[in-house]
């Protein structure tokens, strides 16, 4: 016994030797990656377009890589990056397959780098791309292991080749530079909608009851070429934004039908309660009467609180929907000539301010109606607090969407008027 | 012969890593079948019906405290069927150690190792398994200490962070596809249970044999809370459909949220919980397989099995299935529920039917042998 119990304890000082080796052992992988897949090898896109030509029939996929020599070059020179012979912060890459992941690979034949899509912060489809369906990439995009779907999805209406190759004026990369813009479009207006993720993207497609929309960049790059913005370095600092985020795009299914304006999509968001900033200007009260504003004066108010209540009835096949919403906003400015502290004047203020959202709402009502796409998701409500109703709708719900009655109720209060009570009296 | 025991705490710790492991690997409960958005009622059923299988096993295993699985059903089966019946719980450990090291494997080399070969992440998960095993059930009891509050930190760290991301509506509506698809996919994840099959050999182990039920029952109560929450948050994060298509839902739930714009990417913690998870389970299952088949070959020490049964393991983990879809299949519950029920109950059943006989024909001597115990 005493024999085995020696062997055992002789066995564990081999077991743990040869730990010991394995260790030391492994001190040598950490010289470095063991396949050679340093940094200095790799390629980090951090946006990508999607693109398809008709005539082709093949998908095209547009990287936008960085490049580490553009990005110091920019950061050692001031923020005046990529102008004159200096590098550029990324580099722009294309090429086309049969799918996805078949363009994808063929980068790897004129890029000198390995990509990596780990750190990708935008995708964007062309209106091409979102017309023939989204399906394969987001098959490509849920399934591979390095994208995530955190990224930011955008519908591109104009030329996305020139968006992917644009210079923005403040930062050094599209993909950032696009994300910035839309986080501070988010916080201070609200003019696109708020599925800002793929995953967001994902569930919109999956659930029932509901049709996706995603949001828009209208591409400016090569608008101001017509009209002259000058050359040298005042056109250089005087040249607009590359892309305008606004509006949205529609889908049946994954394929685009259509596109919500600014008004419309702010329609949209005070329907599905998603309002978080919006600025409204229309006439004051009192000048110019309600019809027309003859001396073009306008005021700006700005709302800073919103929620809405959605009622749904259910009468056979018929469906009602009832739409409360309240809204408390702050007056930004005001040109008429007086501003009255009268409770009536306060009154037909607030009016204006609920005729504009009700307004909004209509307009985004009746071109969803039109389209016949319940991008509101009132089918997505029934399924959730009424499963009978649905299963008994679902399969009519394409002829029962347009024939709703909605019914809107908007309140609305403003709240402040800003540091001064009436506006400046020029003598 | 001396005799390594474990503290009840301990084994509490044991049976709560080895469920929650599964839990956040796999999420059966929403993966397996229809159940969608209610995939969290699953999980509640699941619970009472895992906790027969472990009143079943623990209560048996009760009668003969100081006795594991093969030696109390050769005394109740006689030698030879004994034998046979108790080898059928030793292919259990076997099934079940392979199983979820495979599963292990495949989530290192789907999502952050693709081209590193599978036996190379199962190997060395299996060296360290062996390395504890042969220090003994002490140190794996010890070990289990040590790694139960990082495990569970870890776990509710990966369940807490993505609740900023969470849209309860998604839950809704409850039982749209009625009482049936739930039923049905309690099955999996009340089959998975049978990995309280090891209480059966680690009873005898423990320092106060009568609190090892309440044990078992504890860690099953607190790994289904860990599993309804689990549910919860990724239906309530991906949306049922988008969860219940993903492999590993916890997983692609955790790569699908940013908590802020500097705090994103944060899937080490079910990765680190994950690997501290298997290695505990991968060890235990290897324990009870050796202990198990040195009892039955009479030997007096586990450890000359120690390295031959880890390399069946390892070789069944590396070839019993093809790729993820196979393991997914699997884990139907047409599929799983049958192979690991029959397993399962048909050995404790007739056990328990044994000792009836045996109890009625000795009912003077056995109950006194039941108190002593």
């Amino acid at each position: 016994m005493k024999g085995g119990g020696e062997a055992i304890k002789r066995r564990g000082v081999y077991l743990y030797s040869l730990v010991l080796c394995c260790l030391l052992l492994s001190l040598l992988a950490s010289a470095g990656c063991w396949d050679r897949r340093e940094p200095s090898f790799l390629g980090v896109v951090t946006a990508v377009a999607f693109d398809y030509d008709p005539q082709t029939e093949l998908l095209q996929v547009i990287a936008e890589v960085a490049n580490p020599l553009g990005i110091s070059a920019g950061e050692g020179g001031g923020q005046n990056g990529g102008g004159g012979g200096a590098e550029m912060p990324f580099w722009v890459v294309e090429t086309s397959g049969h799918t996805i992941y078949e363009a994808i690979k063929k980068t790897e034949q004129i890029s000198t780098r390995k990509l990596i899509w780990s750190h990708l912060e935008v995708v964007l489809f062309s209106e091409a791309m979102a017309k023939r369906g989204l399906r394969p990439v987001l098959d490509y995009i849920d399934r591979e292991r390095q994208a995530r779907l955190i990224a930011r999805p955008f519908v591109v209406q104009g030329d996305i080749r020139k968006l992917m190759g644009a210079e923005f004026p403040l930062e050094q990369l599209g993909g950032t530079a696009l994300i910035r813009q839309l986080l501070t479009l988010r916080l201070e207006d609200a003019v696109v909608p708020e599925i800002d993720s793929l995953r967001r993207l994902f569930h919109h497609l999956s659930v029932p009851g509901v049709e996706l929309l995603l949001p828009c960049i209208e591409v400016e790059v090569g608008k101001e070429e017509g009209g002259g913005g000058g050359g040298g370095d005042e056109g250089k600092t005087r040249r607009p934004g590359p892309a305008k985020i606004s509006g949205a795009a529609l889908f049946r299914g994954d394929k685009l039908a259509g596109f919500f304006d600014e008004k419309e999509t702010a329609g949209y968001l005070w329907l599905t309660n998603n309002i978080r900033r919006l600025t409204m200007v229309f006439p004051p009260p009192g000048e110019g009467g309600d019809g027309e504003n003859k001396d073009n004066k306008f005021l700006t108010v700005e709302v800073f609180w919103a929620a809405n209540k959605l009622q749904q009835e259910v009468q056979g096949e018929k469906v009602r929907v009832h739409l409360f919403v309240q809204a408390e906003a702050r007056l930004q400015d005001y040109g008429g000539q007086d501003l009255s502290q009268a409770e009536e004047f306060k009154r037909s203020l607030n009016r204006r301010l609920a005729t504009v959202i009700h307004n909004q709402i209509g307009m985004a009502w009746r071109k969803a109606r039109f389209l016949n796409l319940d991008v509101f998701g009132f089918g997505h409500e029934l399924y959730k607090t009424r499963p009978q109703d649905w299963r008994r709708l679902e399969k009519k719900w394409a002829g029962i969407f347009p024939e709703i009655e909605l019914e809107v109720d908007v309140r609305t209060l403003i709240r402040s008027y800003g540091l001064v009570a009436k506006p400046i009296t020029v003598r | 012969m001396f005799q390594e025991k474990i503290a009840s705490r301990q084994l509490f710790n044991i049976f709560f890593i080895m469920r929650t492991t599964i839990v956040i690997s796999i999420l059966p409960v929403l993966t397996v079948a229809q159940a969608r958005q209610d995939a969290w009622l699953v999980a509640i059923i699941t619970f009472f019906t895992s906790a027969v299988f472990v009143y079943l096993i623990g209560r048996l295993a009760l009668n003969f405290p100081d006795k594991n699985i093969v030696q109390y059903s050769r005394e109740l089966l006689g030698n030879w069927p004994g034998g046979l019946l108790s080898l059928l719980f030793l292919g259990l450990f076997l099934l079940m150690g392979a199983t979820d090291l495979r599963i292990y494997g495949e989530v290192l080399r789907t999502i952050f190792l693709p081209e590193t070969p599978l036996v190379v992440i199962l190997g060395s998960m299996v060296i360290v398994a062996i390395m504890v095993v042969y220090a003994g059930l002490e140190p794996l009891g010890r070990m289990t200490d040590l790694i139960f509050p990082v495990f569970t930190l870890a776990v509710l760290f990966t369940l807490f962070f993505p609740i900023v991301e969470t849209d309860f509506g998604n839950l809704l509506p409850v039982l749209y596809g009625g009482w049936r698809p739930v039923l049905f996919a309690s099955l999996t994840p009340t089959a998975i249970a049978v990995q309280y099959a090891n209480l059966a050999i680690l009873v005898p182990s423990v320092v106060e044999p009568r609190e090892t039920l309440r044990a078992a029952l504890n860690s099953l109560l607190w790994a289904s809370i860990i599993l309804v929450l689990a549910a919860v948050i990724v239906i309530a994060v991906l949306g049922a459909d988008e969860g219940a298509h993903a492999f590993f839902p916890v997983f692609k739930m955790v790569r699908a949220v940013r908590i802020s714009e500097f705090l994103e990417r944060f899937e080490f913690f079910p990765t680190f919980a994950w690997g501290l998870g298997l290695f505990i389970t991968l060890a235990v299952n290897l324990y009870s397989l050796s202990k198990g088949l040195s009892q039955l070959c009479s030997f007096k020490d586990h450890r000359p099995f120690l390295l031959p049964l880890a390399v069946i393991l390892g070789t069944l983990a590396l070839q019993g299935y093809n790729d993820s879809l196979e393991i997914r299949n699997f884990f139907q519950p047409q599929i799983i529920a049958p192979a690991l029920f029959f397993v399962f109950l048909f050995p404790v059943i007739v056990l328990w039917i044994a000792y009836f006989l045996k109890r009625r024909k000795n009912s003077v001597a056995l109950p006194e042998d039941e108190r002593r115990g």
